[in-house]
């Protein structure tokens, strides 16, 4: 006897993500990558041109532009941060020791980088 | 055994790796330091400017601030990419290629005086 | 039953004798707060409508049969009560797997997967007359959380990886084999990284969407079982490439 099945198999489309908040926040989350490129590039411009950056980074649009890289910086900090010591085999306790001591880490790090700059 | 070929995806994964760290714990406060405050005049991002430039430690910061998160940056559109049903086998290539090409784009910048 | 409220629940059907594609047909249900999607799903199979299909066993969220998605979610329709959804729901076949009948997918990649990556104990020399093969409970706890899967499919319903390419291993299989590669009894390793490396559909297709993990029923936290797979995957890749460069100047060394 032939068989009867026939099963049904639901495509995804392309824009999967746009109507579900979990996956929309992950494509926010990996949507940051464009921000880090683009500060990767305007840094390379400021190593190759030292007069020419000051002047490009008053300019209302790149400031703009880079109040949104420093917004999706943080957003990748605290996304990374939480999510790597997933890949080490921890305790809920330990999670957390990493997770702040990450962040401990980040401000350390900023800290200095304000003295150095301001002291 | 052509269905079991080791991915090479370990590669990218650890620059990945490196450059999303790198990024997650210093580009906020290079941002807001040598991108932002600059535009508003104020004096200590200069000053930040002038210490890459002048000095050794400096430059290689600014290279490892430059390249690390470029690669992390060019492996996440490669997979979004994908997400975006966008499957052609030239995504791959391209994106590390950009990646590589702009990391010695990088060096240049920042070696040259 | 007759005075109880009633619930607007709209549910996938699909006939593969008759229909092209699933349709959503309405159905009201008695319920109170007691009332799961499973009893309700039963309720319209009993008194509503006998055609309708739909997998469950143990109505306790043990057996993992009963998922579907309710409102775009992936669920234990045991697990998941009417009262959370006063606006009514709407419950379809698990996403990511084609649909067979109703709310019954075929679930037979997930099933092979599974079986690709032998969640069992390999390798292990030791005879019934030295004892138990004792462990001590931190040889326990690195593996514990990851040996609650109940093989419900959830997390392949919640995986875009898997949506996108249906020749991913996926979330469970996976989860079970870093599982096993974490006992201490367990010698299989060797034979499961093969499949974990591989190019296609091995651990490098997860991109760490970490949904998998939001709505497992038991906790079991797919996502970092993932990801601890690929820093294996980095490692077996490490040592292949020293291997490899080993094996080179060994050979060299014979020619000359």
């Amino acid at each position: 006897m032939a068989s009867k099945r026939k099963p049904y198999v639901r495509e995804m489309d392309a824009n999967w993500w746009k109507d579900h908040p979990f996956y929309r926040f992950y494509m926010i989350r990996e949507g940051t990558a464009l921000f880090a490129i683009w500060v990767s590039l305007l840094l390379m411009c400021g190593m190759a041109d030292a007069g020419g950056i000051l002047s490009v980074l008053s300019n209302p649009l790149i400031i703009l532009i880079n109040l949104v890289a420093f917004a999706a910086a943080l957003l990748h900090a605290k996304t990374w941060f939480d999510l790597a010591p997933k890949a080490m085999n921890l305790t809920e306790a330990q999670n957390r020791l990493v997770i702040g001591g990450l962040w401990a880490l980040t401000l350390a790090v900023s800290l200095i980088v304000l003295l150095v700059a301001f002291a | 055994m052509k269905e079991l070929k080791r991915s090479n995806e370990p590669l990218f994964w650890l620059l990945f790796g490196a450059g999303g760290m790198w990024g997650a714990i210093f580009a906020p406060i290079i941002i807001l330091s040598m991108l932002l405050l600059p535009a508003f005049g104020v004096e200590g991002g200069e000053r930040l400017w002038r210490l890459v430039h002048d000095s050794i430690f400096g430059k290689v910061f600014m290279l490892a601030m430059i390249v690390l998160p470029l690669w992390c940056g060019f492996h996440r559109i490669h997979h979004c990419l994908h997400d975006m049903k966008i499957h052609s086998a030239l995504v791959k290539p391209l994106c590390y290629l950009a990646a590589l090409a702009l990391s010695g784009l990088a060096f240049w910048a920042v070696v040259t005086p | 039953m007759a005075d109880m409220n009633k619930m607007s629940l709209r549910v996938m059907r699909y006939n593969p004798e008759r229909d092209d594609a699933p349709r959503m047909q309405g159905y009201d249900v008695p319920w109170d707060p007691s009332t799961s999607f499973l009893d309700a799903l039963s309720y319209i199979k009993d008194t509503l409508d006998p055609s309708l299909s739909f997998r469950s066993s143990c109505r306790m969220a043990i057996c993992g049969s009963c998922g579907v998605m309710i409102n775009g979610v992936p669920k234990l329709a045991c697990k998941t009560f009417l009262r959370d959804y006063p606006e009514g729901a709407a419950v379809e076949a698990m996403a990511n797997f084609p649909v067979e009948r109703d709310l019954v997918v075929d679930l037979t990649h997930f099933l092979e997967y599974i079986q690709t990556l032998k969640p069992y104990i390999l390798g292990n020399q030791r005879r019934p007359e030295e004892g138990p093969n004792s462990q001590t409970p931190e040889q326990l706890a690195a593996f514990r959380k990851f040996s609650m899967c109940i093989n419900c499919g959830l997390c392949y319903a919640a995986c875009p990886q898997f949506g996108l390419n249906s020749g991913f291993l996926g979330p469970a299989a996976l989860t079970l084999a870093q599982r096993y590669n974490l006992d201490s009894r367990d010698f299989g390793k060797a034979e499961r990284m093969p499949h974990i490396n591989k190019e296609k559909g091995g651990v490098w297709a997860c991109t760490f969407v970490g949904y998998c993990s939001e709505v497992c029923p038991k906790h079991v936290d797919p996502a970092s079982a993932l990801q601890q797979c690929k820093v294996e995957s980095a490692l077996d890749f490490a040592a292949a490439v020293l291997n490899c460069t080993k094996k080179k100047e060994a050979g060299h060394g014979k020619q000359t």
